[in-house]
């Protein structure tokens, strides 16, 4: 099924400037198994902008996202994140590039044998930054999505809301320029949803 | 209810299976290179060592001393037939530290740590995990896959040479208590029989095993499709295949080690 074209906020800029915006799509298409999920999807992201995608299950909104970080590659077209073209470039090349985007996943994709803060600080650790300043930082994002009582905890232990929101931390912690979410309240409570928002 | 069969081409299979060796491989020499890059995880190295070494030690510990005392008792009763029971220590010896040794604790591991690698890789790539850990900007061959392969192929080296060891322990407790053989006189043969060629190949071959384990069973873990069923049959089908590439390995290793050093 052809996605819709979604509206761009400046289609003059498209043609020649890509790196103006934070995140350009350029006529984009993917299929899996010849079921196309993507056909010639083009849009622009200006930079602090935010753009809400709107589809039903299926119609292949995280397959974009997941296309905009380059964890999949397109058939066709090209993407543009904070003016590198994400298409061309190598695995090696796009960690570099990634560690300025922050992604929260449908699923949250926390990783299970590490405790919340773990989680959270993963980026930090990477990093090399030192104990006190990812506990200082970590603190502070989970008091952020009001959750610091679950710090030692693992994720088998939280909800599905909590475990959301500590996926936003993970995302948030590095004050990343571009954030990605993939469905952040879906299947949750009004409550929960409010909470997120 | 009728079932339908679907036929496969057999270019399909064959397409299917180069693609698996292309992918196995690419992984097995991104793994190897990793080694030569910055950050090399050596956190996660230990904690893989703990997990695979000591871990492994109490079944590696039972097979050694088993293999040990079954290979002199079964070449024992037909030694005693022509008068030749203090060749057992010889026979023991060479049989554990070039052969038996390696090959007993490389599959003995095969199956414990080349399933629980790909589980444990399956879950994430089906919980996306590893998408995430890629969206974090870690190259999850790093952070994964080479602490095993380094883990595995250290731990599995000093694995063998414990079973070894047992083995032949095990081969002087039958020697000794049901066939009578003195102890200095088991002892000397088994140590007067090896010569370097015997030693050297008993211990290159659980390095390359513990590679073989580690990188089959972390490709089948990263290649899994399918949910849990999918995580269900990575898991068995990294077991066979990585005792199955032991064994075919085991073959050629001994093969060439003969061709450079020549035959006994």
């Amino acid at each position: 099924m052809p996605a819709p074209t979604l509206p761009s906020e400046n289609p003059a800029a498209s043609a020649v400037s890509p790196s103006g915006y934070a995140i350009e799509f350029d006529n984009v298409s993917i299929a899996f198994d010849e079921k196309v999920v993507l056909d010639g999807i083009s849009f622009q992201l200006p930079h602090g902008e935010t753009k809400a995608l709107f589809g039903v299950a299926g119609s292949g909104k995280s397959t974009l996202l997941k296309l905009a970080i380059g964890l999949m590659r397109p058939d066709s077209g090209r993407i543009y994140v904070l003016g590198e073209e994400v298409t061309r470039m190598s695995e090696q090349d796009l960690f570099e590039l990634r560690r300025r985007v922050g992604i929260v996943f449908q699923e949250s994709a926390l990783f299970d044998s590490l405790k919340v803060y773990e989680n959270v600080a993963f980026r930090l650790m990477e990093e090399g930054i030192s104990a006190e300043e990812i506990e200082r930082r970590v603190r502070e994002v989970l008091r952020f999505v009001e959750l610091e009582r679950t710090y030692d905890m693992f994720p088998s232990e939280l909800s599905g809301g909590m475990r959301r929101r500590v996926a936003i931390a993970r995302a948030i912690i590095t004050e990343p320029e571009v954030l990605l979410y993939d469905s952040p309240t879906g299947g949750l409570d009004p409550v929960t949803s409010n909470t997120i928002v | 209810m009728a079932f339908e069969l679907e036929l496969i081409s057999p270019f399909e299979v064959a397409k299917d299976v180069a693609l698996a060796v292309q992918e196995y491989t690419l992984l097995s020499a991104q793994s190897l290179a990793n080694f030569f890059r910055r950050p090399l995880y050596m956190g996660d190295m230990v904690q893989q060592a703990d997990l695979i070494g000591v871990g492994s030690l109490p079944i590696v510990i039972l097979t050694g001393l088993s293999v040990g005392a079954l290979l002199a008792l079964n070449s024992a009763s037909t030694l005693q037939r022509f008068g030749g029971v203090t060749l057992i220590g010889q026979l023991v010896s060479l049989g554990m530290v070039t052969e038996l040794g390696p090959l007993i604790t490389g599959l003995m591991v095969a199956g414990r740590n080349a399933s629980g690698m790909a589980s444990e890789l399956g879950s994430m790539i089906v919980t996306e995990q590893i998408d995430a850990m890629r969206a974090l900007g870690t190259d999850p061959t790093k952070k994964l896959v080479t602490p095993r392969v380094g883990a595995t192929a250290f731990m599995l080296f000093f694995l063998t040479i414990i079973a070894d060891l047992l083995g032949l322990i095990g081969g002087y407790g039958v020697a000794h208590l049901l066939f009578g053989l003195d102890t200095q006189q088991y002892w000397t043969s088994v140590w007067q029989i090896l010569v370097f060629r015997d030693v050297f190949t008993g211990l290159i071959k659980p390095v390359l095993f513990g590679f073989i384990i580690s990188t089959v069973g972390c490709y089948y873990g990263i290649s899994t499709r399918g949910g849990t069923q999918g995580v269900g049959r990575s898991t068995t089908q990294a077991v066979v295949a990585s005792s199955v590439l032991i064994l075919i390995v085991d073959f050629f290793v001994t093969k060439l080690i003969f061709a450079i050093f020549g035959y006994r």
